[in-house]
């Protein structure tokens, strides 16, 4: 791939790795790393494409699997200091009726699925050749996560009200 | 609710103040990186930069796999008989093209991908592919039976592009009680492509458990593993051949073949196959045979065989014998990586009825179960498989013990390390008095959605008493689960007994959701409990539910 079609993919698609990643590590910078790696990886990728949204398609699958690689390196490592709480609670504060700290407190698994169904817009079908998972379990997917933001969102309105 | 514009408001949240280089500095480093990976790869071999070609359906459809007794040699070994040589080449094989009476078969189980028309003559192997991008974990579970004796389960296949695993399993009809030295003999063969790494044995009652690893030092268009006696470099057993090819959407990929060598013996059996499919393996058809040998399917195992797939059951109705009644596992959400927790309907009150252990690998499993309120059962153990590693569990029938004198295995479950769940472990050393535990001592705490383990050490061997834990949810729902921390295993490092209790709650409780946590009816002092970073107390209440990974909220002890 030559350098200017790098530059044109970048334009087309870096925002869209990015947020991927960053939705699934929580963490823009490692978000920004991954995005490297994958732009590196399709820079040096030797197969072809048949269209743009074929490599967009790539494009995710890779950050996708970038980015559980990454979150596999972190797990059981998840310590929260203490200082890092207030930065938390202030968080806490912006987020629109808990829904932000509910998406967030999903599976990763759950949250991909989701973010690719309603944010990036892709079917079942596409999903699950991403993710190399039935058609069954990306609906599986989907479910668990709804009713698993809608658990945690009543708690919250619960506890808003005193209940 | 409107999802994307949540996802949407979330991503910019998170984004917060964070500003990323321009699109000109990150298409530079992107180039930079480029440049010096490349010089540096002239000696490396890096999976993600291998050569691929695009898809090439004559590989597939030209390739000559033959099935042939396989490993059958090995009710053999036993006699001590010796495979024949090059029974591959001689029919066919894969270098020379094969022969054109010859076909594989073939088609993807989850796209409409290529699919050859001709049925072969021989039968056929399946064919496992990974790509290079992902971890290339592939769950195989294809067996071969061979007569009445002996069957071969191949497992799992992974390939990352450099180290190729593979586990099967030599499944004997009757309990082993021959030599089974030469079994430990075979290993996979040191070419040019490539050296075995190591193997690994695990032995059950009738079953021999394998996994061997292999590294590849040079990847051309097709390499070729195989497996036969250590000691005897020309012998040959079964193999793996990798080839470059490509998916239906011109992904890049490695295709591998895993197929079998016969004996010399022309009497022997050829097998017909019909493969259980998981995702990305590909579906074998099944084919006629030249031989009387019939297809030894699940209906006539002794044991039937529970198929997990990304932690969830796959099977929707599985009725297992308990004792003189039956027991059913609902389907569902069964293992994350670490816990294993079935639900079971039927003639079950408590766990002493069912055991389980590991057929490959001696592991210290801690199990326990509670009874629900609504009739149902779970069982749960800790099963603490490696990431990356693969276990064979068998559940137990324990009332056995009283009319056969050994348990009877009633279920196989197949497990592996691979965890899909975020966890909190936090050292604690906490005197355990207090809370009735005179001699204990709680070391770890390890939080995760669907279990609380709890480590503890001894300076004696002494067995606690039942441990009754009950917690409160945000929602105000009472859960509670008893257990004992028991005796333990005995660590001559440390001089002291390790026990581990494990919490498991019911199918729809989610511990890191809880309120309240007592222990034999104390609650605990939160602040002298958990971690902080189990819990946390805001320093004003707002209310408001705090990130469910971070915050476990712990009542004050009574005093």
């Amino acid at each position: 791939m030559s350098g200017l079609d790098l530059d044109r993919y970048i334009e087309l698609y870096r925002r869209t790795v990015t947020d991927t990643a960053l939705f699934i590590v929580k963490n823009p910078a490692d978000a920004e790393d991954i995005a490297q790696d994958v732009f590196l990886k399709l820079f040096t990728y030797q197969g072809n494409f048949n269209s743009d949204e074929h490599i967009k398609a790539w494009l995710i699958r890779c950050t996708i699997n970038h980015s559980f690689n990454h979150l596999k390196s972190h797990w059981n490592k998840n310590y929260v200091s203490i200082d890092s709480l207030g930065e938390m609670q202030d968080k806490k504060t912006n987020d629109d009726n808990g829904i932000r700290t509910a998406l967030m407190s999903l599976n990763p698994k759950l949250r991909t699925t989701l973010y690719l169904y309603y944010y990036e817009g892709y079917g079942v079908a596409e999903i699950a050749g991403m993710l190399r998972i039935s058609a069954a379990a990306v609906k599986w997917r989907l479910k668990r996560g709804r009713d698993k933001l809608r658990d945690v969102l009543d708690d919250e309105r619960s506890i808003d009200h005193g209940l | 609710m409107d999802y994307k514009k949540a996802i949407d408001n979330t991503l910019s949240d998170m984004n917060g103040s964070f500003r990323p280089m321009s699109n000109a500095e990150f298409s530079r480093k992107v180039q930079e990186r480029a440049e010096i990976m490349s010089s540096n790869e002239k000696n490396a071999l890096h999976p993600g930069i291998v050569e691929l070609s695009p898809v090439q359906p004559e590989h597939k459809s030209n390739k000559v796999f033959n099935v042939i007794a396989g490993i059958a040699g090995t009710a053999t070994v036993l006699a001590g008989a010796v495979f024949g040589l090059n029974w591959l080449n001689e029919h066919g094989g894969l270098k020379e093209g094969g022969s054109d009476e010859l076909r594989a078969g073939y088609s993807q189980n989850t796209a409409a991908a290529t699919t050859v028309e001709e049925q072969p003559e021989f039968t056929t192997i399946f064919q496992a592919y990974s790509n290079t991008d992902d971890s290339g974990y592939v769950k195989v579970d294809q067996r071969y039976g061979f007569g009445d004796d002996l069957t071969v389960h191949l497992r799992e296949y992974i390939f990352d592009g450099i180290f190729a695993k593979i586990s099967y399993e030599l499944v004997f009809k009757d309990e082993i009680t021959g030599d089974i030295s030469d079994i430990r003999q075979i290993w996979p063969k040191d070419t040019e492509s490539g050296h075995c790494e190591s193997v690994e044995y695990g032995f059950g009652k009738n079953t021999v458990s394998c996994s061997a690893s292999y590294r590849l030092e040079t990847f051309a268009d097709q390499t070729e593993v195989s497996f036969g006696y250590k000691d005897d470099p020309k012998s040959e057993l079964f193999g793996l051949t990798m080839f470059k090819s490509t998916d239906r959407i011109n992904e890049p990929m490695i295709t591998t073949a895993i197929y079998m060598t016969a004996p010399d013996n022309n009497d022997a059996p050829v097998m017909t196959e019909e493969t259980t499919v998981t995702t990305d393996v590909l579906v074998t058809s099944e084919y006629a045979t030249t031989a009387t040998a019939e297809w030894t399917d699940d209906t006539t195992y002794n044991i039937p065989q529970v198929q997990i797939t990304d932690g969830m059951l796959d099977y929707t109705d599985v009725t297992l014998a308990l004792g003189e009644g039956n027991v059913k596992i609902l389907p569902g959400k069964i293992y994350d990586g670490r816990i294993l927790k079935l639900k079971l309907a039927g003639d079950i009150d408590d766990e002493t009825h069912i055991g389980i252990r590991s057929v490959k690998n001696p592991r210290n499993i801690i199990q326990g179960g509670h009874k629900n309120d609504d009739g149902t059962f779970t069982f749960s153990a800790l099963i603490d498989v490696p990431d990356g590693e693969t276990d064979v569990f068998e559940l137990l029938d324990l009332d056995a013990l009283k009319t056969e004198g050994k348990p009877k295995a009633i279920e196989v479950i197949n497990v592996s390390g691979i965890k899909d769940y975020e966890s909190l472990t936090e050292r604690v050393g906490l005197d355990m008095t207090q809370w009735g535990m005179p001699y204990e001592t709680l070391e770890w705490l390890t939080l995760s959605p669907f279990g609380l383990e709890m480590s503890f050490t001894s300076d004696t061997n002494w067995k606690s008493p039942n441990i009754s834990v009950e917690w409160t949810t945000l929602n105000g729902t009472v859960c509670k689960s008893r257990g004992h921390s028991g005796t333990g295993n005995y660590d001559e490092s440390t001089g002291k007994y390790h026990t581990t209790l494990l919490i498991v709650p019911d199918e729809d409780t989610d511990l890191t959701q809880m309120k309240e946590f007592s222990i034999n009816g104390l609650k605990t002092k939160r602040a002298e409990f958990m971690p902080r970073s189990f819990w946390d107390i805001p320093e004003e209440d707002s209310g408001t539910m705090l990130p469910v990974e971070t915050f476990v909220q712990i009542a004050a002890p009574e005093e």
